[in-house]
């Protein structure tokens, strides 16, 4: 299993440590010109007459969220757009090539007529994306915390905010990997795998930002999996049951994905 | 021999792709330290009987079983060295890379014979730790046909080895089998190079529109093939009546005649205005291109 993991993080390196880097530098750039920007008065001046506008909260993922205030400004990079899609594409990049990458490239004919249960070999290529996710995440709660403590008005948030922003994240994360593995499994070819678990997290986003904005399309909040991560209130404290419910829903799509992988035609 | 101790056993293996059968209701039996030719036109269903034997793709019905056990468990695999049509490899990796994980997936015997299979086919160090995605599609067949040698797999199933190799590499490969197959190793040979199946195989299985119509050893094959014929007359001279496919070239007249009946041979000669006649060798080529344009409905599922 090791060998499988090490051979996937061998060749994804480059690309992981590219959505790394991207991730470091946003969260730093972010954070660290906080102050530059004249911290939270200024901020709430320039973008809205002293409040936050709603279409940032939604962004944040929340309704009403004060994104400005010193905390929240640090989670919400978080949930910034740009760097939703360096994390989300590390998460689907492993997911999508694991089956249907291998299937349709010729690889599966050499690997999975090897003496070597499928299910193990999936499970191997889900740790080398796990190890994946975690890199890319792990490089953004540095940019933020170094960002933290070159910006003067940053510098009293406490050092876990990141970090509770981050494990409140991963689950989230898991999902949509998770969305791209089972995409994996049962797509012929990468393309097809890539649409599903691109317009899974997609949809879902933008879901959740019209759930925020929109009252009559509030329902859709609770059936969303981003409204299981509001980045501001993670600041303060990790909401337990939004990660367990998140990471439950990840272990059932993986499953299925698993599961499939066992009965399909591998060529 | 007992039925576990089998290497390759397909019984009845179909498999249908929506209203399309790839395989239809083929048996195919290899026994231990045979080394078997898997012939048949394109589209014959000689890579999807492939693919079912090493676990890929799962058969509508039937079964087919290596060792004794389906080929669908991993452990029924332990033995088995592949080869596929186009072997794919992880592009990023070097080749080296590549056959670690590989062999690390193997376990047991890992890469035991890599050194010595490399050598043979003329695979540098240097050449195997570059990419792949750098090296020619040569180099690539080479590095496939390392990949599922370097165990010292029991048993070996090859889909088009030959494909991309040079001639002179692929005299080495066939030495390469050859060895093999003296060590007791189990091969089973897909191939469109007739010259390659004659010269390494013992035994042919001949598959057509997904159906098995043929499996004999090849000397049996040869037995039966007819012998193309040149006889010189001393004068322009009519096709004797026993000539299939007769030509006539002037004083010159070239046709087939059916193997193992001397008679035929003593009454062409008997004809005193022949002055020279010359017999090729059976060609197994000839018989298989015959098999190949002959319809599969006459052949019935033929063991010899």
């Amino acid at each position: 299993m090791l060998a499988i993991v090490r051979a996937e993080l061998h060749a994804r390196a480059r690309s992981v440590a590219a959505l790394a880097g991207g991730t470091f530098v946003l969260l730093l750039v972010l954070a660290g010109t906080y102050s530059a920007y004249g911290g939270e008065k200024a901020l709430g001046k320039a973008f809205g007459s002293g409040h936050t506008p709603k279409l940032f909260s939604a962004f944040a993922g929340s309704s009403d969220a004060n994104i400005f205030a010193p905390a929240s400004y640090l989670s919400f990079g978080f949930t910034h757009p740009l760097f939703l899609v360096l994390a989300l594409a590390g998460a689907v990049t492993v997911g999508v090539g694991a089956v249907a990458g291998d299937v349709e490239s010729g690889r599966a004919e050499l690997i999975y007529s090897l003496p070597v249960r499928r299910t193990l070999i999936f499970d191997a290529r889900a740790l080398a994306g796990a190890v994946a996710v975690i890199t890319v995440v792990f490089a953004a709660v540095v940019g933020a915390e170094i960002g933290r403590l070159i910006s003067s008005d940053l510098s009293n948030v406490s050092v876990w905010v990141p970090v509770r922003v981050a494990i409140q994240l991963l689950p989230l994360l898991a999902l949509f990997a998770a969305v791209a593995f089972t995409s994996s499994a049962i797509s012929r070819t990468r393309g097809e795998a890539m649409g599903l678990a691109v317009a899974a997290p997609a949809a879902a986003y933008l879901a959740n930002v019209v759930s925020l904005l929109w009252s009559k399309a509030s329902f859709v909040g609770t059936l969303d999996p981003f409204h299981y991560f509001q980045a501001t209130t993670a600041a303060t404290a990790v909401n337990a049951w939004d990660v367990g419910g998140l990471a439950a829903a990840s272990i059932i799509v993986y499953l299925a994905g698993r599961s499939w992988i066992g009965r399909r035609d591998l060529a | 021999m007992t039925e576990t101790a089998l290497p390759l056993r397909a019984s009845q293996l179909t498999k249908r792709f929506g209203d399309f059968t790839a395989v239809d209701g083929l048996d195919l039996v290899l026994a231990a330290g045979t080394v078997t030719g898997f012939l048949g036109p394109n589209g014959a269903g000689k890579s999807t009987t492939l693919r079912m034997a090493v676990g890929l793709i799962s058969p509508t019905s039937g079964e087919v079983t290596l060792y004794g056990q389906p080929a669908a468990l991993p452990s029924a695999r332990k033995q088995l060295g592949y080869l596929p049509a186009d072997p794919a490899f992880v592009a990023r990796l070097s080749g080296v890379e590549n056959l670690d994980m590989l062999a690390a997936l193997h376990g047991q015997h890992g890469a035991v014979d890599r050194d010595e299979v490399a050598s043979v086919l003329g695979l540098t160090r240097s050449e195997m730790i570059r990419p792949v995605r750098s090296l020619s599609s040569g180099m690539k067949q080479k590095l496939g046909l390392v990949a599922a040698l370097q165990h010292r797999p029991d048993l070996i199933i090859l889909d088009e080895p030959a494909n991309r190799l040079d001639p002179l590499v692929h005299r080495s490969f066939c030495e390469l089998l050859r060895s093999q197959a003296a060590d007791g190793r189990t091969i089973l040979l897909s191939s469109h190079v007739l010259g390659e199946v004659e010269d390494v195989c013992d035994r042919i299985a001949l598959i057509k529109a997904g159906r098995l119509i043929r499996s004999s050893s090849v000397e049996a094959v040869r037995a039966e093939a007819q012998r193309r014929v040149t006889l010189r007359y001393d004068r322009p001279h009519p096709p004797p009546a026993v000539l299939a496919d007769a030509q006539v070239t002037g004083d010159v007249v070239t046709g087939r005649i059916p193997a193992a009946h001397p008679e035929v041979v003593r009454q062409l000669v008997a004809d005193p205005s022949l002055r020279d006649i010359e017999i090729e060798p059976a060609s197994l080529e000839d018989v298989v291109l015959e098999m190949y344009v002959e319809g599969a409905h006459d052949a019935g599922n033929r063991q010899g």
